[in-house]
């Protein structure tokens, strides 16, 4: 029988009949309920998380190490002795590392979270991931921080237990309102009895993988409520929150910042990426050569210099890229060698066994997020095509914005919720605004349909376009600049 | 020494019949083909852009190579008076 929609009697006793179910059970008891146990930095449940090679990302993580512990390196010393104002603040509350999709920042949130932990400086970890659907809500996010807090500061236990029993579903609530009664509150208790003046105490909560968040208001929310709160409490509390450079994300950031002190860490090529991708790949292939069961057949000088120098270039930064490959290559059912033939693109994978799927499942999750899909696409599309027929020029939008008879502007528009894959900019060797891809495995993933699927992109349809173009152009509305044309150049 | 972005115009416009010949056939790109005036496209390419030798080998072959794509793509060439 079809029943219709409970009337506002029954419902309300509903939660009446809940709630005191919630009050026979004990505090912790409901937290526990609530936390996501996988989203902890050192409970990750899957099966090769992301971690930091030895040695590695040496330069990034001393500099976060250095925030939490409000030590300042010689770096910023130096910075703020020529101008104090654009020196890292090493008392910011909240840090923000940002970077592109598979830099590899979460093994580098991981790592942080490791040492302050042995270092009695952690108070909380939440991790999320788009694939778990108990880690891309905000929902289990404070009962994770509380329950760890609860753990790390035993005496905020009783507080935490007495406001969850108080309001059995409190854990329902805003997250504004959780974070409040269930972290900040308790936290200000403790603050209030001197605990926080001692010499040091875990006061690092890291929150990595915010854009990975399926709510994209949740993530600036959130943002934005930590500003003000830490603005507020005038709690001894460091945030790092880690996230690609989503143009929300970053809005919310710059909003805030005029709120608390904010300080912001972006993982680029000044942290020399390409050198800690060489030494992870000399390592790996060293243990490959040692331990895989087929290694008596290769010869020690595999891999040559030219197929290392042509990973890294592929890998363009991407720790994400460096360490699939590797996993790939070492996989027990065929000979490295012939592996790393297949990832250089010298062979066709065999068995459909493709050595990316889980970069292309990142690929697939940012594009799926973006809005005017099509238009994307387009863009992408024609710039691919332009860029194949001209030897890899640049390709400057403009050009891309006429044959799609799109608006000036237009472009960077539209790529801009990409900008973790991707960014317009300007050529400083040409003069032009063009498209600078971060990966260069991800226009190998576009132009892969087996990879790419519903994004491929279909090469005829568009020669086609810009065929029509070209075509319409001298009876055109004058949609074309005059240059002078020197071939010599182009040698 | 670097490629100017005018370079980069001249040349996809040039690569006219690169992209026809690997385009599919549609009726947007039939009619935009019935359209076209060859010669008003060579003029317009003359009198808006400055050659130096080598481009203009390559516009020079320009012609001969658009109506070898036609020859084999239009079977009946007659009919596209404007050619």
């Amino acid at each position: 029988m079809q029943q219709g929609p409970p009337s506002r009697v029954s419902s309300s006793v509903e939660l009446c009949a809940a709630v005191e179910t919630h009050e026979h059970r004990k505090g912790i008891e409901l937290l526990m309920e609530a936390v996501s146990p996988n989203a902890f930095y050192d409970s990750d449940n899957r099966a090769d998380p992301p971690k930091c090679h030895e040695n590695t990302r040496v330069a990034v993580i001393t500099k976060i190490m250095n925030w939490v512990t409000s030590t300042m390196d010689t770096d910023a010393f130096m910075l703020w002795l020529c101008s104090p104002a654009d020196a890292p603040k090493t008392d910011a509350s909240i840090l923000w590392l940002y970077g592109p999709a598979g830099a590899g920042k979460t093994a580098i949130a991981r790592k942080v979270a490791e040492l302050c932990e042995a270092q009695r400086l952690l108070l909380a970890s939440f991790l999320f991931f788009r694939s778990d659907p108990r880690r891309n809500t905000m929902t289990p996010l404070v009962a994770n921080i509380a329950y760890c807090i609860t753990r790390v500061i035993p005496s905020t236990n009783e507080p935490i237990k007495i406001a969850i029993e108080a309001d059995p579903l409190i854990l329902t609530y805003s997250i504004e309102v959780q974070l409040t009664k269930l972290v900040f509150e308790p936290l200000r208790l403790l603050a209030d009895q001197g605990y926080f003046s001692s010499e040091k105490f875990p006061q690092l909560i890291v929150v990595d993988g915010l854009d990975e968040c399926l709510d994209k208001s949740a993530q600036t929310n959130l943002i934005q409520f930590l500003a003000s709160s830490m603005a507020r409490n005038q709690l001894p509390l460091k945030f790092l929150i880690v996230s690609r450079p989503e143009v929300h994300i970053k809005s919310a950031v710059t909003l805030a910042s005029e709120q608390t002190t904010f300080s912001y860490l972006e993982l680029n090529n000044d942290f020399l990426p390409d050198e800690d991708i060489r030494r992870f790949l000399t390592d790996k292939f060293r243990e490959i050569k040692m331990c895989h069961p087929f290694c008596s057949g290769i010869p020690s000088f595999w891999p040559s210099k030219q197929q290392m120098d042509e990973l890294i270039c592929k890998a363009s930064g991407q720790f994400i890229y460096a360490s699939l490959a590797v996993r790939f290559i070492n996989s027990a059912c065929d000979s490295p060698m012939r592996q790393l033939d297949i990832i250089l693109g010298l062979r066709p994978p065999i068995n459909h066994d493709l050595p990316f799927a889980e970069l292309d499942a990142l690929y697939t999750f940012i594009l799926s997020g973006t809005k005017n899909l099509e238009s994307v696409l387009d863009i992408l599309a024609v710039n691919s095509v332009l860029q194949e027929s001209s030897d890899h020029l640049p390709v400057p939008v403009k050009m891309i914005e006429y044959v799609l008879c799109l608006e000036d502007g237009d472009v960077s528009i539209y790529l801009s919720p990409l900008n973790s894959l991707l960014e317009v900019s300007e050529d400083d060797d040409h003069d032009v605004d063009i498209i600078f891809f971060h990966h260069t495995s991800f226009t190998d993933f576009l132009s892969n349909p087996e990879r790419s699927k519903d994004y491929y992109i279909d090469a005829p349809k568009y020669h086609s376009l810009i065929a029509q173009w070209i075509l319409k152009m001298p009876t055109g509305n004058g949609m074309y600049p005059q240059y002078s044309v020197n071939l010599a150049s182009f040698g | 020494m670097p490629i100017s972005s005018g370079d980069q115009w001249w040349l996809q416009l040039m690569n006219l019949v690169q992209h026809l010949e690997h385009s599919i056939w549609t009726l947007e790109l039939e009619h935009a083909l019935k359209v076209f005036s060859l010669s008003t496209y060579l003029n317009w390419f003359d009198y808006d852009y400055e050659f130096d030798d080598e481009a203009e080998r390559l516009f020079c072959h320009f012609p001969e190579k658009f109506l070898h794509y036609l020859e084999q793509k239009v079977s009946n060439l007659c009919s596209q008076t404007k050619f």
